[in-house]
């Protein structure tokens, strides 16, 4: 018994004729249009959204600005969708845009899901990791893009730390030919900020940060420090980050030989898995069982979607390595 | 489907009415009044306070006794984290969490069972521990900020000292921790408060309340510079250390992530695989049984 089977039933076509009849004479008796109201609900709902978004996103950037910032699992979300969002070009979209988006795909699976399996509980298992699918996907889609934006963020500051000596702001004035064209666009806009739109480094530094990506965060960081409270010849602390953007390099290049193999293993695996799976629904002895009952539904659902969440969960480790790891023990 | 039929109608009906009559009997819902009046009169203390209601139940529960050790030894504990409550109001709190669950479990004899019953007073041993768990993870969280974050301000602190003698610690140490994480913020806020009695006297407490190595070497060398020695060549080395061990931590982090990636695929073969095999053999028995 299900809401599919009910659709398919040939009591239906009676059900709708009715619906359609009496739809029919209300919009001509009392001018109530049910189709606008729809539309006019629906982009209440939208507009409602937005605003609890930028309403969300103002908070974060207020938080941020006085230090109290996302940590931990939320930081490393945060980050990998703010990469996406520079790497696609997504100006006008915001994480929190993001992370409605998801919630709203995940209902909307949900629902197909449980209308499909005929469960509840059964869309949800399968629900839950096909979001996680599509994050990955999208990580996975924008994994190159990312490391080339890494790189020319690397690169640059490898050119702005050496020749620091008084001003930040200066010695990117002085780096500016040399960057890759499609970040200098980000720079010459800092440097506008600072001289024309009347901005605070600060303000105007965390804007930076927020368009080069995590790479920056550091070099935001020290910029701060060293204009707030350095002193005379303290622009060394800059020279940290070239040694720290070198072991970078280093790492990236070695870990792109340990995710060709395991990347490798686990295409094989799940191959071998889902073949399995076919072979049990073809089996004369457990055919029945997985077709028909609740459990051979539920082990078909969980182990697919084991499947799923490995290969997403491994994407996630794998674009976000912490490279401030090898900074201290642990 | 007749049922589906009146239901139809109950619906349409109700937007009609809906349509009608709201604009005239009730323009405005309860929700949006209560909203309006909330922002015009707007006061905090009415919001629901949990912690100041477990204060004040607490405070009149009788204290549980506790050897003289554990209360020393909790005293510290909290102590380092620089809060207020002292050993006894954390003993008052646990009986009282432990209190709550064993009520719970009562409620749940007399609705459920049993079975139930127990489980939910057997997690009153959990809910006992509760608050000092607590206590010992905020601990172990703002070591791994310190030992994460120290290295990054000694390196300021080296460069700074490096050009000048005369160099502000407490002022450098109040800019550094403007921008970095939460828990490093509130560790060094103590020390900035001990500073108040004079940074030596800090960087001593500051020892005392964090016995991890990088903090009691940082201490060390700080309390000789502010004595008024040059240990630059010093405060050089220990900075070549800590940079030293980059390398070797790579190799580290590399080899946890291959085990990590490793683990995952394998988890992801082998689950699906066992709960197929399950079934398999479930079939297999039922098959045999039934002939």
């Amino acid at each position: 018994m299900g809401f599919l089977r009910m659709l398919l039933s040939p009591d239906i076509f009676y059900t709708l004729l009715f619906i359609t009849a009496i739809y029919l004479i209300l919009s001509r008796v009392t001018g109530i249009s049910i189709t606008q109201d729809l539309k006019r609900t629906s982009k209440k709902i939208l507009i409602k959204r937005l605003a609890k978004d930028e309403e969300n996103t103002r908070r974060n950037l207020q938080l941020e600005r006085i230090g109290r910032g996302a940590s931990g699992a939320r930081k490393r979300y945060r980050d990998l969708i703010q990469n996406v969002i520079i790497s696609l070009k997504l100006t006008g979209l915001t994480v929190e845009n993001f992370t409605s988006i998801f919630i709203f795909l995940g209902i909307l699976m949900w629902i197909g899901y449980a209308t499909f399996f005929d469960s509840v509980i059964i869309g949800a298992l399968v629900a839950v990791p096909s979001i996680f699918a599509v994050i990955a996907m999208i990580l996975s889609l924008t994994k190159t893009s990312v490391r080339a934006n890494d790189n020319r963020v690397m690169d640059s500051l490898d050119l702005i730390c050496p020749i620091i000596e008084h001003s930040v702001v200066s010695a990117i004035r002085k780096a500016m030919p040399a960057f890759d064209p499609k970040i200098r666009v980000h720079y010459k806009n800092f440097i506008i900020d600072i001289d024309s739109r009347d901005m605070s480094l600060r303000e105007a530094i965390t804007e930076l940060n927020r368009k080069l990506g995590p790479r920056f965060d550091e070099f935001a960081r020290k910029t701060l420090l060293f204009h707030e409270a350095g002193e005379e010849g303290m622009s060394e602390i800059f020279m940290d980050i070239v040694e720290m953007n070198n072991f970078t390099r280093s790492i990236n290049s070695k870990a792109d030989i340990v995710y060709r193999d395991t990347n490798f293993n686990l295409l094989a695996s799940s191959s071998i898995v889902l073949g399995f799976l076919v072979y049990a629904y073809n089996n004369p002895l457990t055919g029945t069982i997985m077709r028909e009952t609740f459990i051979g539904k539920l082990a078909s659902a969980v182990s697919v979607s084991i499947v799923i969440m490995s290969y997403a969960v491994s994407q996630i480790i794998q674009m976000s390595i912490d490279y401030d790891q090898i900074k201290t023990d642990k | 489907m007749i049922t589906i039929y009146t239901l139809v109608i109950i619906a349409l009906l109700g937007v009609i009415l809906n349509k009608l009559f709201r604009p005239i009997f009730k323009p405005y819902t309860y929700s949006q009044i209560k909203k309006s009046r909330e922002d015009l009169v707007y006061n905090s203390k009415d919001s629901f306070n949990l912690e100041y209601l477990q204060k004040k139940v607490s405070r009149r529960l009788p204290i549980i006794d506790m050897s003289e050790d554990l209360e020393i030894e909790l005293n510290k504990k909290l102590s380092r984290l620089g809060a207020e409550a002292t050993a006894k109001d954390i003993r008052r709190l646990q009986l009282l969490y432990a209190l709550f669950t064993l009520l719970v479990a009562l409620i749940t004899r007399i609705m459920l069972g049993r079975t139930p019953a127990l489980v939910v007073a057997l997690l009153s041993i959990y809910t006992w521990r509760y608050p000092i768990i607590r206590i010992d993870k905020e601990i172990y969280d703002r070591n791994q900020a310190i030992e994460r974050e120290l290295p990054e301000l000694y390196s300021i602190l080296f460069y700074a000292y490096k050009r000048s003698a005369g160099i502000n610690l407490t002022s450098k140490i109040q800019s550094y921790i403007k921008d970095s994480s939460d828990l490093f913020y509130k560790e060094m806020m103590i020390f900035i408060e001990d500073a108040r009695n004079g940074e030596l006297y800090a960087l001593k407490e500051f020892k005392k309340r964090v016995p991890l190595g990088i903090v009691i070497r940082f201490c060390d060398i700080m309390e000789t510079r502010l004595t008024g020695y040059d240990n630059i060549s010093v405060m050089y080395n220990f900075k070549k250390e800590m940079d030293d061990k980059r390398s070797a931590r790579e190799d580290k982090l590399l080899k946890d992530l291959s085990a990590r990636l490793n683990t995952i695929a394998w988890i992801g073969v082998m689950v699906p695989m066992g709960i197929i095999l399950i079934i398999y053999f479930a079939a297999q028995m039922m098959t045999a049984f039934a002939n």
